[in-house]
């Protein structure tokens, strides 16, 4: 009975480990999102301009332009205070999956329309960007599943 | 780590996403080039420099292949969805699909 234990403490992450790395990825996530929200506000027209070009949402486009950047910086926000971030981290995966979807959409009509991404983003075809973005869904659902308080031992 | 110190790094990760935003944009907005490429926009190859247009973040995508782009003079500060001024300096265009950015 002891032994079990034991092989179930060792498999079990360290709690400062745990907390270090739900850290860092709430870090790199709101760098991406900040990064992401500065360009679209500062480039608003443009960003604004690229979604009426997009059928499916261009009645909305106007409303969507600003809605994205703002929706960022708030999670970006919850994502900073360490109370808050893990309404952060599910804010962050929920507007991911939504842009995930929207990346799937263009796929499936085979549109070739501006996504205005930023960093390294703007290089990659649909294809890798959808990748990227399962990727930063699965990263930001790790962080969660990590943040979640200790249940039974 | 206290929470505290965690809010300050959090912070300061936030400023420089933002600074480094902010540089991009300063160099893209100050773009001065005598030749630059340009985007299809109807994906036939074309001598109308209205058929081309300046994307910074564009590229060409290999499939479906098509008139993608090609290099033409320019002159003054360029920014986004200008068309060429000058004369067409690619004999082709590059094959491939605009991106659309």
């Amino acid at each position: 009975m002891e032994s079990i234990t034991e092989r179930n403490r060792s498999f079990r992450f360290n709690d400062s480990i745990k907390e270090w790395l739900v850290f860092s990825i709430c870090l790199i996530c709101t760098f991406l999102f900040l990064f992401s929200a500065y360009e679209k506000i500062i480039d608003h027209s443009r960003f604004a301009k690229g979604l009426s070009k997009v059928s499916i949402i261009s009645s909305y486009a106007i409303i969507i332009a600003w809605a994205v950047p703002i929706l960022e910086i708030l999670v970006s926000i919850l994502l900073i205070i360490p109370k808050t971030h893990r309404w952060g981290l599910y804010g962050f995966a929920g507007l991911m999956i939504l842009f995930t979807i929207y990346i799937l959409s263009m796929l499936l009509w085979k549109e070739t329309l501006p996504c205005h991404c930023n960093l390294i983003i703007e290089k990659l075809s649909w294809g890798q960007h959808l990748w990227f973005n399962l990727a930063f869904i699965a990263i930001a659902i790790i962080a969660v599943k990590l943040s979640e308080p200790n249940l039974k031992s | 780590m206290n929470n505290l110190k965690k809010l300050a790094l959090g912070l300061s990760v936030g400023a420089m996403a933002i600074g480094f935003s902010a540089f991009k944009s300063t160099v893209n907005a100050n773009a001065k080039f005598a030749q630059q490429k340009f985007y299809n926009t109807t994906g036939t190859q074309s001598t109308d420099p209205k058929d081309y247009e300046y994307r910074p973040d564009g590229a060409c995508e290999s499939l479906p292949a098509a008139a993608c782009s090609a290099v033409w003079n320019y002159s003054g500060t360029l920014s986004e969805g200008d068309h060429p001024n000058g004369s067409r300096v690619s004999s082709n265009d590059e094959i491939g699909t605009w991106n659309g950015n």
